[in-house]
């Protein structure tokens, strides 16, 4: 039976020495997109991806992922879904090669030997050397290398660009990435390069403090988010009235809205009753959406 | 003052003179020491073996036996020597560059040189403390079993005013340099380098013994039988150390990548899939123990009972620390190690090593049962029998403590694991040691000058609870998914008890050399 979403979760939480990492999470990644999993460090995003691959088990709640319950059948999950740690560790006195060779051992028919080797070599990682002596890019290489040579259905990606060149990231993001999608396939990324990725994306979740606030299309989120410029002859009010108001930042006789659920008729009309003299409307980036809905609501 | 690099024209600053930087405290430092002993523990045990095992090779040469009580007195004392050196020598320098304590440090407002110091401030406290330990063990002893266990031996120091046995005092001190000097001065390389010399030394000795023949023969005889023993293990510690240190080229080759995945697999992965591919040569130390115990009785028929069945507890405690050889840094932070995105079942994981890990402990505590009861029907001496049962408890719950940080690593019903796998640890040492006191009364002191009995409860208490206390604390330090604080708290505490431990080691030495030296 093939299900609608790629991973879908309900309810799950995780929870360590009495706190909640993660609380409460309602997820869906639809099959055949790039969802992006923003969050600030120690949002939740890991722990999330590790009970994903039923590394770790949820205190409550439910997940699925490619219909499958990792909690349950972990070994299946890891089987289709390749993962890419934030930090990965391996065993040190291994090569290059030998990994890839222990791993393929561990995946035996999913293993694309071909598809390694050109992982490989356009990551120019030296197939001798030891991992201990590789670099902190080179490492995230191989994990990319690893996680992909066996073209998984799914794959979790947890900052996977930390610590390569720019060139490097980009051609992961431009080549591999794009070229992993060309299939029905499936991502789920978390990145705090966030331009870098927004191109990429087409869904966009944002966890804050274990729980998700924000989960929908990237288009529709960017489409629905604006930053108004109020300038005023006299020194700004402080408080505004508008629909879909974020929140708002005084300084002098400036101010300036973040307001979500931009309606292009309807909320100019409610921005002219602020009395403002000069008013700018800005579309914003994902970063900045990112910032805004992530982060601490600034003093007014 | 003024500021010398001042020279941009704006009026020059009051210069200040730097801030005096805060220096690790003794405690830290001596925690540091901890964690790296905890961190690269079995190498260096390892070494300590081969090292012990060399040495006494070295001593059995025709000229150091022919007189037995002055091997004695010199393989303690050298004994001592060694294991101190070893501690010192791990303890300032070995792998710093690599420990994430000692980089963490260096990130910190301390002056270059100021660790170093205080952790070489920490190893002579230490080894003063082990000093004093040895001396009040010595005081109590003085006059009652030990002194007549010792047989009264000749001391090392009357050995030399008589300016008998030059050979024998040039082995001493030969390997005196060796042990205590290398470990200290040299890279760790080029230190296991050094090692293995007086192995290979030792089995030239040896061939030469052979091959011109010796007193020592035929292998029936007792020091033919220790002689065989030895040459044994040294050339297993040998072979193992040229294997570590030229492991043969696993590489793949292009040509046919298939076959050779599966030879690797086979060869290097499948049957052992967590443990470096030289790890398990390491087990062949306990077929030595288990050779060296079988040759047990006719050693103590021949040399000093006590004397010898001390290497029977020394290797297996020092060999059980070699188990934790099959933990990899990689697999303490499991969540992140790439081994567990594979679809492969923690079972499939964890069982290779659990029985990897029980064939080292069952063969290891066979030898030393063997060895123990053999030694104890032999010498029915009562502190000795309490000395064993103090290393039995701290082997026990230190193997505990071990099993139960792998069963927190792997099996998902923590506390259920632990709780199972602590009790039956726990069991087992009361039971074992139980029947080892069993049957005997000097759980009473006989009569004046005979309190060792006491030593051995004493240790049972001093080393087993804290031992325990530290286990549970390990056990409640993952339970609850330790964070770094709390884990570097832990480590702190295990690197405290360690030194303890080697203090027990080291305590046993010095008591010896002040009844050979003092008489």
């Amino acid at each position: 039976m093939t299900t609608t979403y790629a991973i879908e979760t309900l309810g799950l939480g995780r929870m360590f020495g009495g706190r909640w990492a993660v609380a409460d999470l309602h997820l869906q990644v639809p099959r055949g997109c790039v969802y992006g999993f923003l969050g600030l460090n120690g949002a939740g995003k890991s722990t999330t991806m590790r009970m994903l691959m039923g590394l770790l088990q949820p205190t409550s709640g439910y997940s699925s992922v490619l219909g499958m319950n990792p909690a349950v059948t972990d070994l299946e999950v890891k089987r289709r879904v390749g993962y890419v740690a934030d930090s990965p560790n391996f065993y040190e006195w291994m090569t290059v090669r030998e990994i890839c060779a222990f791993v393929a051992h561990y995946r035996k028919a999913e293993w694309d030997d071909t598809r390694a080797n050109k992982l490989l070599d356009s990551f120019e990682l030296p197939r001798n050397q030891k991992l201990k002596t590789l670099s902190k890019g080179q490492r995230s290489k191989v994990s990319l290398a690893l996680a992909l040579g066996f073209n998984p259905e799914l794959l979790l990606l947890d900052e996977p660009t930390g610590g390569l060149d720019p060139i490097a990231r980009r051609q992961f993001i431009e080549g591999v990435l794009a070229e992993y999608m060309e299939g029905d396939r499936t991502i789920l990324i978390s990145s705090h390069l966030i331009n870098e990725i927004s191109g990429l994306v087409d869904y966009v979740g944002i966890i804050r403090d274990g729980q998700l606030i924000r989960s929908e299309p990237a288009d529709k989120l960017l489409g629905g988010l604006r930053r108004v410029k109020l300038h005023y002859d006299i020194p700004a009010p402080g408080a505004y009235a508008c629909t879909g108001l974020l929140h708002s930042r005084t300084d002098g006789r400036e101010a300036q809205l973040i307001v979500d659920d931009f309606d292009p008729e309807r909320t100019p009309a409610e921005i002219q009753h602020l009395g403002a003299s000069q008013v700018e409307i800005e579309t914003l980036s994902l970063e900045d959406a990112f910032i805004e809905l992530a982060g601490k609501a600034p003093q007014s | 003052m003024t500021n010398p690099r001042a020279t941009n024209g704006k009026a020059a600053s009051v210069w200040r003179a730097p801030v005096r930087l805060p220096s690790v405290p003794l405690l830290r430092a001596s925690g540091i020491i901890g964690k790296d002993l905890l961190r690269y523990w079995p190498f260096p045990a390892f070494l300590a073996v081969m090292t012990w095992g060399a040495i006494l090779l070295i001593m059995i040469s025709p000229q150091g036996l022919r007189n037995v009580e002055l091997f004695q007195a010199a393989t303690q004392f050298q004994q001592m020597l060694v294991v101190s050196a070893y501690a010192i020598g791990l303890a300032v320098m070995f792998e710093e560059r690599e420990s994430k304590s000692w980089m963490l440090f260096r990130l910190l407002p301390c002056r270059p040189g100021v660790i170093l110091f205080q952790k070489l401030v920490a190893a002579i406290l230490l080894l003063a403390f082990y000093f004093v330990c040895a001396l009040f063990l010595s005081w109590l002893q003085t006059g009652g079993r030990v002194y007549e266990i010792s047989g009264g031996a000749i001391s090392f120091a009357s050995a030399l005013k008589r300016g008998g046995e030059p050979e024998a005092i040039m082995a001493v001190v030969a390997a005196l340099v060796t042990g205590l000097a290398l470990p200290l001065l040299l890279p760790p390389n080029l230190t296991v380098v050094a090692i293995a010399g007086p192995a290979s030394l030792g089995l030239f000795i040896y061939a030469v013994q052979f091959l011109w023949g010796s007193p020592f023969f035929p292998p029936t005889r007792a020091e033919g039988a220790l002689s065989i023993t030895l040459f044994i293990w040294s050339v297993v510690m040998f072979a193992i150390m040229v294997h570590r240190l030229y492991k043969p080229n696993f590489s793949l080759s292009d040509e046919v990548p298939e076959l050779q995945v599966v030879q690797v697999a086979n060869d290097r992965v499948s049957k052992k899939p967590f443990d470096h591919p030289v790890d398990h040569h390491l087990r062949y130390p306990f077929l030595a123990a288990l050779v060296a115990a079988l040759f047990a009785p006719l050693l103590f028929e021949e040399i000093e009972k006590s004397e010898g069945a001390f290497a029977l507890i020394l290797m297996p405690v020092l060999g059980a620390l070699i188990g934790i050889a099959v933990i990899s840094d990689a697999e303490r932070v499991s969540d992140r190690f790439a081994m567990y995105g594979l679809p492969i079942s923690r079972s499939q994981i964890f069982w290779p090593r659990i029985r990897a890990l029980a064939g080292r402990c069952a063969i290891l505590y066979l030898a030393w049962i063997f060895g123990v009861i053999m030694a104890g029907s032999l010498s029915k001496n009562s502190s000795w029998q309490a000395w064993s049962f103090g290393l039995i408890a701290f082997a026990g719950l230190f193997s505990a403590a071990l099993l139960g940080f792998l069963f927190s690593l792997f099996v998902r019903l923590k506390l259920v694991a632990l709780i199972l796998t602590g009790s039956l640890e726990l069991v087992w040492c009361i039971a074992f040691g139980t029947m080892l006191l069993g049957g005997y009364d000097e759980f009473i002191p006989i009569g004046p000058g005979e309190v060792p009995v006491y030593i051995g409860w004493a240790l049972i208490v001093m080393l087993g609870l804290p031992l325990l206390a530290l286990y549970l604390a390990f056990c409640r330090s993952y339970l609850l998914e330790t964070s770094e604080g709390r884990r570097g708290l832990v480590l702190l505490i295990v690197g405290f008890f360690l030194q303890v431990w080697g203090a027990t080691l080291l305590v046993t030495s010095p008591y010896y050399l002040y009844v050979v030296i003092f008489g």
